[in-house]
């Protein structure tokens, strides 16, 4: 298997354990439990600002969420050498913009975290996998 | 059969990628094999080698931010930025790789392995900080998630189940310790690795 592949399993295997958070705790409930304390260090899971699936919450925010469907959407398109770090800069740029904002003076809504939060997981992988790629061949 | 790029020289190697013949000069030397300079740039999409650093020189920056990240993520509010992508581990963990790479003038790269070591360590030493007031007061754990558990649906397939997050809080506590640790050494590698990227 590709490594490329490998790295899109596995980002995808993480989205599925949020996204089946719901499915999980309505044919194990007990086992939901340990995915919600799982995350827990990763996220503030306030349920504010978090979707909901079949009336169950997923186990990290929005923002969250949508970083990472956004790695597993950018594990796609990854090439071997990183763009330019301004890049990076940009695409984190609605995120902060959103996140400190709505501290202040706005209130975001959940869409707009996980629009923002897409951008910035996407970004994220094109510099993540050269940076594997090159562990894979020790240099 | 001279050299492909100095005909006036013999050949010393021959790529071990792409077969050109190359001289003294042109040939470069990696685990045993030889490697033109366009097909150690090609293969792995860098322009020029990584630099393998000694382990003992990432130890200190890697512990010092691995002491900040700890500190940010335990401070109420401040802790909520790790939300965005473990930010405070993966921006410490990317510090620290910036900080090693400056304390030896490296302007290029340094090895995958050693960067991504680098941020584990921030990370190792941030979780075990975080978990600290965990183990101090575990009913914080119990606290935390009340907010989920108290939701009528799922409240109302846990009863369904007989299941209840007091009754197995010592194994959760003991996950929540672990996988904090955990998760945030991953964390700390990504931001070393992807630190190692944006500034070669």
């Amino acid at each position: 298997m590709r490594l490329q592949s490998k790295v899109t399993l596995l980002i995808g295997i993480w989205c599925a354990l949020i996204l089946f958070t719901p499915l999980i705790a309505h044919l194990f409930p007990a086992a939901s439990i340990y995915l919600y304390v799982m995350f827990s260090p990763l996220c503030h899971q306030i349920p504010g600002r978090s979707f909901f699936l079949a009336g169950i919450q997923l186990p990290v925010c929005a923002r969250c969420t949508g970083i990472y469907l956004g790695g597993f959407v950018g594990s796609f398109f990854v090439r071997a050498r990183a763009p330019p770090p301004w890049i990076l800069m940009a695409a984190f740029l609605p995120m902060g913009i959103d996140g400190v904002t709505q501290i202040f003076f706005r209130e975001s809504t959940n869409s707009i975290r996980f629009l923002t939060g897409f951008i910035a997981g996407v970004a994220v992988l094109f510099y993540l996998y050269p940076g594997i790629l090159s562990l894979k061949l020790k240099r | 059969m001279n050299c492909q790029n100095h005909p006036d020289r013999i050949t010393f190697a021959q790529c071990s990628v792409c077969g050109k013949n190359l001289c003294t000069e042109c040939a470069i030397e990696k685990d045993g094999k030889y490697y033109c300079r366009q097909c150690l740039g090609i293969s792995t999409g860098f322009r020029s080698a990584s630099l393998d650093i000694s382990s003992s020189r990432l130890i200190l920056p890697a512990l010092g931010f691995g002491l900040l990240a700890g500190i940010l993520s335990s401070v109420p509010v401040l802790s909520m930025l790790n939300c965005v992508f473990c930010l405070w581990v993966v921006l410490c963990g990317g510090l620290a790789v910036y900080l090693v790479k400056r304390r030896d003038n490296i302007s290029g790269k340094i090895t995958s392995m050693k960067a991504g070591l680098t941020g584990a360590i921030t990370g190792c030493v941030a979780g075990i900080i975080t978990v600290i007031p965990i183990i101090l007061s575990p009913e914080s754990v119990v606290t935390a998630m009340q907010e989920i558990m108290n939701q009528p649906e799922l409240q109302g397939l846990l009863e369904g189940a007989g299941a209840t997050f007091e009754e197995s809080m010592s194994q959760f506590i003991v996950l929540a310790v672990i996988l904090n640790v955990i998760l945030f050494m991953v964390f700390g590698a990504l931001g070393g690795i992807i630190s190692n990227e944006v500034t070669k």
